[in-house]
């Protein structure tokens, strides 16, 4: 009897150990906010709140110095390892009222934090859109995880994001349209949420991946197969190739409760209704896919264009086959494309993007070689805080593809030149 | 030449050697392989975020066949298929599409079974899975297939002998599907043969 209870014991901690691990979950701070009470900001006005802030309160963990980066809608605000503020932000009597939360992208440690800018430092700087502020005093506190807010947060402004920073085009690419569902975030990876909620981690690109559907329409989704990663629960399993778009759209949704976005839906959201400049249209697919996406890559090209919107969208060459594919499109030399391959291959199909793996390293002469040719080089996909700082301050490139567009942003936003 | 008599000459006492021990004196193994067959009620633990529980069907006829190796100690070995339905969903989208969703599975498990008292046994299974979903109603009918790999069964079961060769029983199973995170139990009636 004993032995049977053993048994039984031993399954049921078998089956116990195959169930997922909780989500992580960013805090809210409710309906009763104070920002209801506020205006918003004018865009004057937030550019004067952007710069590099000494941490007088709130060191420990958020380090000695911050960034403050507005993006279209939140105030971000970006640690040197991994931690990370998005707030919002209005104004009432000249004061400058700011909330949201914190969260540390290595594990799932986060809270809720709220500020404020008083008139006499700085709010009537703010509000005057003054582009030299004398003084600008962040005072507030912040929530450990799972707590109140009790803690004091304090940032004093030290001096603003250096204007030869500014006037670089460096893309901070953020991956599968701006985060990875497998990093908790609020919003769903691939999905239209998520173009809309990475600007606000200090992306000013994202990469895409991309696939056909049974009738060939191109949708934004990462893994071969519909899976419980990625999705919620339904009746739908199997390959995304096997199912028609709008089986697709019916009967599957992303994990936070999405549609799988087409790709053209998903590049109309981003010509209109974002300020990203760059989409990294990554092809996932072996099969020829490029005659249904460039098509649509060039109608939105078009599109941002007739809107006046600076914005590249350039087709993923992840691989021979893809090449191949690419190369038997009318026109091929001019359309917009990245290749990931060697400097020969993107020569050869006029790639304005050479993409290599982040650890092939820095490749300071490839870099230099496809600068002459009037090229651009990025690497993917780049997560560590110490490489990230590797290859923005020892190599040449011009964006960097990250699961961490907050980290890329600390450390690219805090250079001196 | 010379080689090839010594290579000769020692495999044939290696031969007389072993052919000299007396038969009788290695007691005769009573191992031996059975092959069991199983039909009966298998219910789906819907956890579908998508669909209504109310609009799942959940309880079906299930078979399983169960393939093992008996040797004279408690513990035996073993491979298991069978076919189950999982579910059906059955619903209407919009005005202009229905839905009539449907997932077999095959599974195809390596059993390690323990017999725990007489006639009693319990079992775990861990092994692949194929998957075949069916949807028709919105859109072209289609059929998928796909495979989960990370599969896990548990099973008790009673197996009564009715003679030296035949046994009849039950036994209630328990299997978790990793891929698509799905839950079955079944309930069988189980007719066995000894080989």
């Amino acid at each position: 009897m004993r032995r049977l209870l053993f048994y039984l014991i031993f399954i049921a901690l078998l089956i116990a150990g195959c169930n997922k691990t909780k989500e992580g979950i960013i805090p809210s701070v409710g309906p009763n906010s104070i920002l209801n009470e506020t205006y918003p900001l004018a865009d004057d006005s937030r550019k004067v709140m952007d710069g590099i802030y000494t941490v007088t309160a709130g060191v420990d963990p958020f380090g000695d110095e911050v960034v403050i980066k507005w993006s279209r809608k939140k105030m971000s605000v970006f640690c040197s390892d991994g931690h990370y503020f998005v707030f919002d932000a209005g104004q009432l009597d000249s004061v400058v009222m700011i909330q949201g939360y914190w969260r540390y992208c290595y594990n799932d440690d986060t809270g809720l934090a709220s500020a404020y800018i008083a008139r006499d430092e700085g709010g009537r700087d703010i509000l005057k859109a003054n582009p030299h502020p004398e003084r600008i005093v962040i005072r507030g506190g912040f929530g450990k995880t799972g707590s109140e807010i009790s803690e004091p947060l304090e940032f004093v402004y030290l001096r603003p994001i250096s204007p030869a920073v500014l006037s670089k085009h460096f893309s901070i690419l953020a991956h599968r349209s701006g985060g990875r569902t497998s990093d908790n975030l609020p919003v769903s990876e691939n999905s239209i949420a998520m173009i809309n909620f990475t600007e606000g981690l200090g992306s000013t690109g994202i990469e895409i991946d991309v696939q056909l559907t049974r009738d060939g329409i191109p949708v934004l989704y990462h893994d071969a197969d519909i899976n419980i990663r990625l999705t919620q629960k339904g009746p739908l399993s199997g390959p995304i190739k096997d199912f028609t778009y709008i089986q697709l759209f019916y009967l599957v949704r992303l994990i936070h409760g999405e549609h799988l976005p087409t790709l053209k839906d998903a590049l109309m959201f981003v010509v209109d209704s974002t300020l990203l400049t760059d989409v990294y249209i990554d092809m996932k697919e072996k099969i020829p896919t490029m005659s249904a996406v460039i098509p649509i890559q060039r109608e939105m090209l078009q599109r941002a264009k007739d809107k006046g919107r600076e914005l590249n969208i350039y087709i993923g060459l992840p691989s021979e086959d893809a090449i191949s594919d690419f190369m038997n499109q009318p026109g091929y030399l001019d359309i917009p494309s990245l290749c990931e391959l060697g400097t020969d291959d993107v020569a050869m199909v006029n790639s304005i993007v050479w993409a290599p793996r982040w650890t092939q390293g820095t490749q300071n002469e490839q870099v230099s070689l496809m600068h002459s040719q009037r090229r651009l080089a990025w690497t993917w996909t780049l997560d560590n805080v110490n490489w990230i700082l590797e290859f923005i301050n020892n190599g040449q490139f011009d964006g960097i593809l990250t699961n961490y567009p907050f980290v890329v942003g600390y450390y690219h936003y805090i250079r001196e030149n | 030449m010379k080689r090839t008599i010594i290579i000769n000459l020692i495999c044939l006492f290696a031969i007389c050697t072993a052919s000299a021990q007396n038969n009788d004196s290695i007691p005769k193994t009573r191992s031996h392989y059975t092959l069991a067959i199983g039909l009966g009620w298998s219910h789906y633990f819907s956890n579908m975020d998508l669909v209504p529980a109310r609009n799942v069907q959940k309880d079906f006829i299930g078979t399983s066949l169960r393939f093992m190796w008996e040797p004279e100690y408690r513990l035996s070995l073993g491979l298991e298929t069978g076919l189950y339905r999982i579910f059906r969903v059955d619903s209407v989208l919009t005005s202009e599409y229905t839905m009539d969703a449907r997932m077999y599975m095959v599974p195809l498990l390596l059993v390690i079974r323990m017999r725990i008292v007489d006639n009693f046994y319990l079992s775990i299974a861990p092994g692949l899975a194929v998957q075949f979903s069916q949807i028709s109603g919105i859109g072209d009918k289609i059929s998928s297939t796909q495979y989960s790999f990370a599969n896990f069964e548990a099973c008790a079961s009673y197996l009564y002998p009715l003679n030296k060769h035949m046994e009849v029983g039950g036994e209630a199973r328990f299997f978790y599907i990793g891929k698509t995170n799905d839950y079955i139990m079944s309930l069988n009636a189980v007719f066995a043969v000894k080989l």
